[in-house]
């Protein structure tokens, strides 16, 4: 007990806060607790949730992804289109063919970061422009509606209650998991992101976690593209504007820090759903829904100055406690 | 020699610009036309406030995110100000003036003393300035039907020369002088270059910081009150998809995303271009998204060309940089 | 004799301009445990990552391997080879468990499992002797702790040649025998040990053979009982004076003084008060990780002293930004050039007037380019700095001439105290001898100068008096006229 209140102390708190929220919301809208309304919650947020474990890798190798919004409505759109064109009869194939796409911009964005050391920043930024300058050139705006056959609503069909989209989330959660921790891979992001130089000193390859961190965060958004197609039946090609935010937000609420190599999965799934409920919240309390925005905001910048805060402080006693030779070939 | 080179990268530009303008001259009609010259130049000048704001954060080693945002809300502020409340024009500006001199200092609390990386804290209060701006216009298009709002965008000097344009010009020498000859100016530079030898050599580099996320804003309230003047309105995100164009003008223009490096003049250069560009290509009725696209590859390609031949050696300034954050 | 494990063969490496390897040759065979000594920047660092292949050699260098002459030294195939570094600085993981920081680099295979890491690493500690908690954080452990951390993971790694850097300089007493039992251990199986430490009662306990570096030159490799203590001294620092002496005359004329009082800050240092005299270099020498440029730093605003009180000509003055020191007078030439000092990008021109931008500004607060190329150009005059023009970026000169821009730098602030931190590494001999003559000069100018260096040639040729300082305490104020190189060594060493 004493070392789950050590370890997890942001997550512990982000329970305390989800449950200070989720009785704020019911003593002004009773209905908040009800089974269909949490459930709700929960497939709101899914796709997000989804995307979110991937952005944190990317924060853990200590780059940032903007361009994911415009991926994932690229994603979004090829799979829409390969399901209307087959009739909607093969969704496995869909799925993986928006798997594929994602794969193949996050590739294009880690190769911009590892090998012209632009910073990612910069570089999704430029992504960002591109993949849905593209995307809106080919369609012309032009939304794809009416997809059918059994690719349609797959996403939402419901085992005991719970939408399949939500077991997709618990899934990825999972696999998210074994990969982080439990492949040599994933310790390997984790090991190049705490320490660049010790993991090189350690024949780890930095670049590869970059690249590999940056293909993943493209997996998931493909993944949570093609089960959006399938919820909603119509794919647009302004899908996805502002997520970047949302899951930057919920990646940095749950504990991972910029200065990379800590990650939460469990607290990213937090921060995720804490979001969640707030904007279901403002639903239920019928705040108008401009207010969305400023609350998010907000909510974003504290998580953010928290974080750097917890990165700053944290930066400064690692080197209070590992001296650096004054070798100058060493020290720059 | 550097300056030399710098003075032929920045003739470089102009004759690119000239080329263009050329080239665009033959590819469509209206494009010489005295109307569309004026008209190009009038453009130039929204985009042109806040790539100077964006340049002086970038030389300062940042990346203000947030300027299209605040941009926006300054349009929402003197929309509702002027247009809904009807209050009087001058001290209606300089109120919303001065509110937007506050959301600087906040970006500057946030990089300078809670030492969040910039972009990071601007992506944040990007979301945050927008939301106000949400809320102040719930979220709708703000008329300004005050006719003395027009002269800001709408007002032809002589008949010919749009007004904005000499409000431009006088901003920009002004910052240009502030930057590259006031002492406060230098130091925005050498903090750019690298904090921590900056704070070695003297230099109050929190300061420093602050007065260029005010410098920012500043200059997103002359894009805003120029803008929502030549709309007659304002929108709490109306700006913010300005922000890459802004980025690439100064890329474009000499300006080093790793800080330390351009001028304002090469970044003013870069907007001319950009500007030019999307006339151009309006002309030719080339779509907007591919425009979108072209603005990207730019962005990328002349930072990748720029890295390749090892000329702002990008791994010495990150490493710096690295080193600076851990300070 | 067998077939040596790993041997050096004209190894050399220079960093840009400056050579910080000179054709080492040396070589040792399984089993032995070869002490790697030397002064600060003699080498030894380059060399380990050198062969660890963290770094790679100039041309002409050849590394043999169990006999194997290897093309690249890359860091997988030194790993491979069985090579294991335990760095000064560690390099361990602080996000990560004590147990994945023991086994990270010798994993095998693709799934992680934890709990056997987490028993193998546990075994590798407890064969060490130490009982820490393999699931905690390494962040989380004392320094000392880290340190067995990293020897565990050498061993783990069932390594055949184990390098470490200055392994017990955060090591208890009790820890230290511990470590010293292991390596007798791995010395029984057969594994090479090269063992770098600047405590020479250390080495003679611990090593089989020593080799000597300095300035980059091997000097001298024997078993160790061809060495004793003093020997091994007069190697490390060498016999002959390199260096004209510039001593003071006249020194304390007026009485005034700079003073430091009671200048401390946890853990880097303690207490320390000094005065240097007018007309006089006063010199601050002492082991790396002595505190002397955390002192040096806190005098002149970077960091914060927790207590002291700095006196300038009998007026107290207080500092809390780096701003007001150089208001006040006080300049510091910091000793790490490249990211304290230099603004690299920028032209020599920005880099010499950055610390007194409105000495050449205009009435207008405006900086005047002619003003800023006058003052430049007299410094390039005075100072004979080399370089293609004032517009030239820093980096583009060498680390003489940089150094020397940065010394102009602080002329140009006008100071009345000028803090030098190691004013002459990675400096060529003539630009050193120059640079001494200039401090002179200052200092008989009416200039307070503290010169902190750990080059014992340098601090005897130049300054007055000496102050040697280790683990943060002043050991000894020493008068430099009655000194030797090998009693201030002595006293940074053993105290």
């Amino acid at each position: 007990m004493t070392k789950l209140i050590k370890y997890k102390k942001r997550e512990m708190i982000l329970v305390l806060v989800l449950l200070l929220a989720s009785f704020i919301i019911y003593s002004i809208s009773p209905q908040f607790v009800s089974s269909v309304n949490i459930i709700n919650v929960f497939n709101n947020n899914a796709l997000l949730g989804i995307m979110s474990l991937g952005m944190m890798m990317v924060i853990v190798t200590g780059n940032i992804d903007v361009s994911v919004g415009a991926s994932f409505a690229v994603c979004n759109m090829v799979v829409a289109a390969y399901a209307n064109n087959t009739g909607g009869k093969n969704p496995f194939v869909a799925v993986l063919i928006g798997m594929l796409v994602g794969a193949a911009l996050g590739a294009v964005n880690g190769i911009f970061v590892t090998l012209l050391r632009i910073p990612a920043i910069v570089v999704t930024l430029g992504t960002m422009n591109i993949f849905r300058g593209i995307l809106y050139f080919i369609t012309e705006g032009r939304w794809i509606e009416g997809l059918t056959g059994p690719f349609l609503g797959f996403a939402n069909r419901r085992v005991l209650n719970i939408p399949f989209a939500v077991y997709m989330w618990i899934a990825v959660i999972v696999i998210t998991y074994i990969l982080l921790y439990r492949t040599r891979l994933g310790r390997n992001v984790l090991a190049s992101g705490g320490n660049k130089e010790a993991a090189r000193r350690a024949g780890i390859e930095p670049n590869a976690s970059t690249l590999t961190a940056f293909i993943y965060l493209g997996i998931l958004t493909g993944l949570a593209a093609s089960l959006s197609a399938s919820k909603l039946g119509i794919a647009q090609p302004s899908n996805g504007l502002g997520y970047e935010m949302t899951l930057i937000a919920a990646a940095v609420i749950g504990g991972t820090l910029f200065s990379g190599g800590t990650a939460s999965i469990f607290g990213t799934f937090l921060g995720m759903l804490l979001l969640g409920i707030i904007d279901n919240g403002l639903v239920l309390a019928r705040v108008p829904l401009y207010w969305q925005d400023l609350v998010t905001g907000l909510i974003i910048i504290l998580a953010v100055a928290s974080s750097a805060f917890q990165s700053f402080s944290k930066v400064r006693s690692r080197r209070k406690t590992i001296k650096i030779e004054g070798d100058p070939a060493c020290q720059d | 020699m550097p300056r030399l080179n710098k003075k032929i990268e920045n003739l470089g530009l102009i004759l690119l610009f000239v080329v263009l303008f050329i080239f665009f001259a033959f590819s469509s009609k209206h494009f010489a036309s005295l109307t569309n010259i004026m008209s190009l130049f009038a453009q130039m000048v929204e985009l042109g406030f806040l790539t100077l704001g964006m340049a002086v954060s970038m030389l300062s080693g940042g990346m203000d995110l947030s300027i299209g945002a605040l941009g926006s809300l300054g349009t929402v502020l003197l929309a509702v100000f002027i247009g809904q409340k009807g209050w009087p024009l001058l001290p209606a500006i300089l109120l919303v003036f001065l509110l937007m001199l506050l959301a600087g200092l906040l970006n500057g609390f946030l990089v300078a003393y809670l030492k969040i990386q910039s972009m990071l804290a601007t992506l944040g209060t990007q979301s945050l300035f927008t939301g106000i701006g949400l809320v102040i216009s719930k979220g709708i298009t703000v008329r300004v039907p005050e006719e003395s709002m027009r002269i800001f965008g709408r007002h032809l000097v002589f008949g010919v020369i749009p007004f904005q344009i000499l409000l431009f010009i006088p901003v920009v020498i002004a910052v240009g002088i502030y930057i590259s000859r006031s002492i406060s100016g230098r130091q925005i530079y050498l903090v750019g270059c690298n904090e921590e030898a900056a704070r070695f050599t003297g230099i109050n580099v929190k300061r420093t910081l602050m007065k260029v996320y005010l410098l920012s804003a500043a200059m997103a309230f002359f894009a805003a009150l120029v803008f929502s003047s030549r709309i007659s309105s304002g929108r709490a995100d109306v700006l913010n998809s300005k922000v890459l164009e802004t980025v690439t003008a100064a890329v474009f223009g000499g300006v080093s995303t790793l800080g330390g490096v351009g001028t304002i003049g090469g970044a003013v250069l870069g907007v001319a271009i950009i500007t030019i560009v999307s006339n151009g290509l309006d002309m030719m009725n080339v779509s907007q998204f591919l425009q979108q696209v072209i603005v990207g590859s730019l962005l990328l390609i002349t930072l990748a060309l720029r890295n390749l031949k090892g000329k702002t050696s990008p791994f010495v300034a990150l490493r710096n940089k690295v080193c600076r954050r851990i300070q | 004799m067998s077939t040596p494990l790993l041997e050096l063969k004209n190894i050399s490496k220079s960093y840009s301009s400056v050579r910080v390897l000179n054709n080492i040759n040396f070589s040792v065979v399984p089993g032995e445990v070869r002490a790697l000594v030397g002064e600060n920047g003699a080498g030894k660092s380059t060399t380990v990552k050198i062969i660890a292949g963290v770094e790679q050699p100039d041309s002409g260098g050849e590394i043999y391997y169990n006999g194997e002459l290897i093309h690249k030294m890359t860091v997988k195939h030194s790993l491979e080879l069985g090579v294991s570094v335990i760095y000064q600085d560690l390099s361990l993981f602080p996000n990560l468990s004590v147990a994945e920081n023991i086994v990270k680099g010798s994993e095998k295979k693709f799934f992680v499992g934890l709990n056997t890491y987490k028993k193998q690493a546990s075994a590798v500690l407890e064969s060490l002797g130490v009982d820490i908690d393999t699931s905690l954080l390494l962040s989380e452990l004392s320094i000392g702790k880290q340190q067995l951390v990293a020897i565990a993971r050498a061993m783990y790694s069932e390594a055949k040649l184990i390098i470490m850097d200055e392994p017990t300089s955060t090591l208890s007493s009790t820890e230290v025998e511990l470590l010293f039992d292991v390596i007798a251990r791995l010395k029984e199986s057969g594994v090479c040990i090269i063992y770098i430490s600047h405590k020479l009662d250390e080495i003679f306990t611990v090593a089989d053979s020593i080799t000597v570096l300095r300035d980059g030159e091997h000097i001298e490799t024997g078993a160790i009982d061809t060495f004793d203590q003093e020997k091994l001294i007069k190697l490390m620092v060498g016999r002959e004076l390199r260096f004209v002496p510039f001593h003071g005359t006249d020194i304390g004329g007026s009485g005034t003084t700079f003073s430091v009082n009671n200048f401390t800050l946890e853990p880097y240092f303690r207490n320390i008060s000094f005065d240097v005299r007018e007309r006089e270099v006063f010199g601050i020498t002492g082991l790396v990780g002595a505190g002397r440029s955390e002192l040096a730093q806190s005098i002149f605003g970077i960091r914060k002293a927790s207590s002291g009180e700095i006196f300038l000509g009998g007026e107290k003055i207080s500092i809390s930004h780096t701003n007001d020191a150089i208001q006040a007078g006080v300049c510091y030439l910091p000793e790490d050039r490249r990211t304290q000092g230099l603004l690299m990008g920028q032209t020599v021109t920005r880099n010499t007037t950055s610390a007194n931008l409105r000495g050449v500004s205009n009435k207008a607060s405006l900086i005047s380019g002619q003003k800023e190329k006058k003052v430049v150009e007299e410094y390039i005059e005075r100072l004979a700095i080399k370089l293609p023009s004032i517009e030239s970026h820093i980096e583009r000169l060498s680390g003489g001439n940089q150094q020397k821009v940065l010394i102009s730098r602080w002329l140009n602030a006008g100071p009345r105290v000028l803090i030098v931190d190691e004013p002459t590494t990675g400096v060529d001999v003539g630009t050193k001898q120059e640079i001494h003559r200039l401090l002179r000069e200052l200092a008989n100018n009416g200039v307070f100068i503290v010169l902190i260096s750990s080059d014992l040639l340098e601090v005897l040729a130049v300054s007055d008096r000496v102050l040697v300082m280790r683990n943060g305490n002043a050991a000894d104020l020493v008068e430099t006229k009655s000194a030797s190189q090998e009693s201030i060594m002595e006293k940074s060493l053993l105290g």
